[in-house]
């Protein structure tokens, strides 16, 4: 019991506890339409871009979550124009994210400004999470949830067969764009809790564990929602008592049960991810 | 219901379609044939509305917007989505739909009548990969009848199918067309269309020829459309080409 009630003698474990729980349903929520789009590498190449805004923003006295926001529409533009030369998606999505993330480390290892940790920035930390960024992570939460309740039918007909779906008559172009601003809104605000290295990671080990589960999309969103919520509470007190990063903390949670998933479902029910 | 006069199309420098004047009408049934690049899938496309023609006019009676149906071609990433049949159905009309998560018990009322007339109500629950090749195709033609369309699209409906479910699905299609749906699909099969449709439009890039098969089909057109001579015999009133 006191594994349970220690953490919270402290205010910050509380505050990281929310986020992490508000993040963890979110990715849960948004996995598996990454993970059947196969869009796991954009999720991972949007999170490493966001480093650079993020150095640049602290730098220069910005709000982290400016920079942050303003490096990933800097790296979506940037993937676009690679892309509009003829070079292929990762290709794209390779040398921006890569490029970015150097530029990041570069800016965070001649920087002297102590709030630029790249510990913290690349794996998470529980002890920076502050009131305010509660407030921005809810907020967040409570829009992009709003969007996914009121766009799932769109959004699922699109990720199935973009052709068909406007065909029948669905706005392709919104709900792609609608997609992106989701994806874009979970990363910037995991980067508190999850580190930038880690949040692809929360978008398909709960959404890969649940598919292995169900049958239908339905349940396996809630399933990856469930998940996602389970791993955050778990990963944050496991990441707590072994005084070990969030981040890391939360994917480690969600990998061992993966693992124990896949060693116990059979053949038939895996491999199920694939886009039209 | 649905006109095409003097369409043309072209990808940048590469024209792909020119002079090509086509009309459907509800009832009717035409299969559009043609070798690789012959621009099938271009003509299908600007039927549904996805491509506009860089000449010419896409036009309906009264200029309304005509409601459309479509089925793509099999494939398996498609099938290997993690849905049901029921889901999937219940997609096809995802755009009319109501803004909460789940589809009502109208929605699904109507996706089950579809499913029971296309005989795959007991695999609603069934997942996608789970299906046979033919319970598949239904799948997709029932989740296009959801939009309640006018005009119904198939793009190569007979590719991936065995011998037996291309004459359950072409049944199928030939219900539909007697109920009123116009029907256009497009394939490679040229003896399929051949010996069960009533119209065939012979394509390559323009169109060398159009009406029914025992009317168009002789070496000349084959050998225009597909430029390659094969010989054309007459089996049981339908014609057959003999692929040498």
């Amino acid at each position: 019991m006191t594994y349970i009630t220690e953490p919270f003698q402290y205010d910050f474990f509380g505050r990281a506890l929310v986020v992490a729980l508000l993040i963890g349903v979110l990715a849960g929520a948004l996995g598996p339409f990454v993970l059947v789009r196969k869009m796991a590498y954009i999720g991972q190449g949007m999170s490493q871009s966001i480093l650079g805004g993020v150095a640049l923003g602290v730098t220069y006295g910005l709000d982290m979550y400016i920079g942050a926001v303003l490096a990933a529409a800097a790296s979506a533009a940037l993937i676009h124009f690679v892309r509009s030369r003829g070079l292929s998606v990762d290709t794209a999505i390779g040398i921006v994210a890569s490029t970015m993330f150097a530029a990041g480390v570069a800016i965070i290892s001649s920087s002297r400004d102590r709030r630029l940790n790249t510990t913290n920035l690349l794996f998470g930390n529980i002890l920076g999470v502050r009131t305010s960024d509660i407030i921005l992570v809810a907020v967040v939460f409570v829009v992009a949830m709003s969007l996914l309740f009121f766009y799932y039918k769109p959004i699922l007909a699109v990720t199935h067969n973009a052709s068909v779906a406007a065909a029948h008559g669905v706005n392709v172009k919104l709900v792609e764009a609608l997609f992106s601003l989701l994806l874009t809104m979970l990363v910037v605000t995991a980067l508190q809790v999850l580190g930038v290295l880690l949040v692809a990671a929360t978008l398909i080990i709960p959404a890969a564990t649940s598919m292995m589960s169900f049958g239908s999309f339905r349940h396996i969103v809630i399933g990856s929602m469930v998940l996602g919520f389970v791993f955050s509470a778990i990963g944050l007190f496991v990441s707590f008592h072994r005084n070990i990063a969030s981040g890391p903390a939360i994917v480690l949670v969600g990998a061992t049960v993966f693992v124990l998933n896949l060693a116990t479902t059979s053949n038939s029910r895996r491999g199920l991810g694939a886009r039209a | 219901m649905i006109r095409l006069d003097n369409i043309g199309f072209s990808y940048g420098e590469g024209e792909v379609l020119y002079d090509i004047d086509f009309s459907i009408g509800p009832g009717e049934m035409a299969g559009i044939i043609g070798p690789s690049g012959s621009g099938k899938t271009t003509l299908l496309r600007i039927l549904l509305g996805e491509l506009r023609p860089t000449s010419g006019a896409r036009t309906s009676p009264g200029g309304r917007t005509i409601s459309v149906g479509y089925v793509p071609q099999l494939e398996p990433a498609e099938r290997n989505f993690p849905l049901t049949v029921e889901e999937m159905v219940l997609l096809g009309s995802a755009a009319s739909s109501t803004r909460r998560p789940w589809f009502g018990r109208r929605e699904r009322n109507v996706a089950f009548g579809v499913m029971d007339r296309l005989g795959i109500a007991g695999l609603a629950s069934r997942r996608l990969n789970a299906l046979s090749g033919g319970q598949f195709q239904r799948a997709l033609i029932a989740r296009s009848l959801m939009s309640n369309p006018e005009l119904l699209l198939l793009d190569e409906p007979t590719s991936g199918i065995d011998l037996g479910t291309r004459q359950s699905v072409l049944e199928l299609l030939d219900e539909l067309r007697a109920d009123g749906y116009a029907v256009v699909l497009t394939t490679h099969d040229l003896n399929w269309v051949a010996s069960h449709l009533p119209r065939i439009v012979c394509l390559n890039r323009r169109i060398i020829a159009d009406g029914p098969p025992l009317d168009v089909l002789n070496e000349e057109v084959v050998a225009e459309t597909f430029g390659a001579r094969m010989q054309v015999l007459v089996h049981n009133g339908r014609p057959v080409v003999i692929d040498p």
